[in-house]
């Protein structure tokens, strides 16, 4: 795959010494955004412009779907790599806000450590919701 | 350090970022990191509001009502912007990112991605335009 190739190549570059971190996230954020390009505007437009559209969506029509026989883990599945892709890639994205625009280190990595703290609570309550309704209603 | 002195320094960084004579290309990189900004922000209050289903539905739907005020509607074309925006510079980003050799072709590549963000925008916010009128009568 030519993204890989191009970490590689990067990392086998005799100038760059340290941590590879960066290096995946950029890499990370390009194959992220590939994928949430698509889901993500799927979703949007859905959402808003399928059936029952954005006005007729109710707790019925939410939970109804995850607890669907037949689609219901379709959902779940779809759901979730919306959610781990989407607010990883955003979360990664304000790090670099942060980076950039706030030049104390200690203010820097106290706010980078909070955003983490969100970050983990926010996956954990909406990797939970999806999964928490056991029967079909 | 300071809350004020963060914030003062966040402030002196950002006049720099937008009084920065970097043409087409540095608007194109501010744009891109507003609407990260606005996605993230609007998906972190969506990760809290589908939270909210695992509550009783009534309270759920009652809370519902809230996204369909003409005014969050008005909220929903700023965010299909942004979305559609973050998606189109993204690709576009990510293209000229794993074939450098594109990079001297700039200009026109954010001229061609303006043109495909109002190919999908327009229509969308025309047609949510129409639903908040319908929905006025």
């Amino acid at each position: 795959m030519i993204g890989e190739s191009i970490v590689r190549q990067a990392a086998a570059r005799k100038s760059y010494r340290g941590n590879l971190f960066e290096l995946y996230a950029w890499f990370f954020m390009r194959v992220s955004g590939v994928i949430l390009g698509i889901i993500v505007l799927a979703h949007l437009m859905y959402q808003h412009f399928g059936t029952p559209g954005v006005a007729g969506i109710k707790w019925d029509t939410i939970v109804g779907r995850w607890t669907d026989p037949q689609m219901g883990t379709a959902w779940r599945i779809f759901d979730l790599i919306l959610l781990i892709f989407a607010f990883t890639h955003g979360s990664n994205g304000v790090r670099y806000v942060l980076e950039d625009y706030v030049p104390d280190r200690a203010w820097r990595t106290l706010l980078k450590t909070l955003l983490f703290l969100v970050y983990l609570i926010l996956l954990l309550a909406g990797s939970y919701i999806i999964f928490s309704f056991k029967t079909a209603i | 350090m300071s809350v004020a002195s963060v914030i003062e320094n966040a402030k002196v960084y950002a006049t720099r970022t937008w009084t920065y004579e970097g043409g087409l290309g540095q608007r194109a990189w501010i744009l891109h990191r507003l609407t990260g900004l606005g996605v993230f922000t609007f998906l972190a209050l969506h990760i809290i509001d589908i939270f909210l289903v695992g509550f009783d539905p009534q309270v759920f739907n009652a809370l519902t009502v809230i996204y369909h005020l003409p005014v969050m509607r008005l909220g929903h074309i700023v965010l299909f912007y942004c979305v559609i925006y973050h998606a189109v510079n993204g690709a576009r980003i990510i293209t000229l990112d794993f074939f450098p050799k594109l990079w001297r072709y700039q200009k026109e590549s954010i001229q061609i991605s303006m043109i495909v963000v109002m190919v999908l925008f327009i229509p969308s916010m025309l047609v949510i335009l129409y639903e908040i009128i319908i929905s006025l009568e």
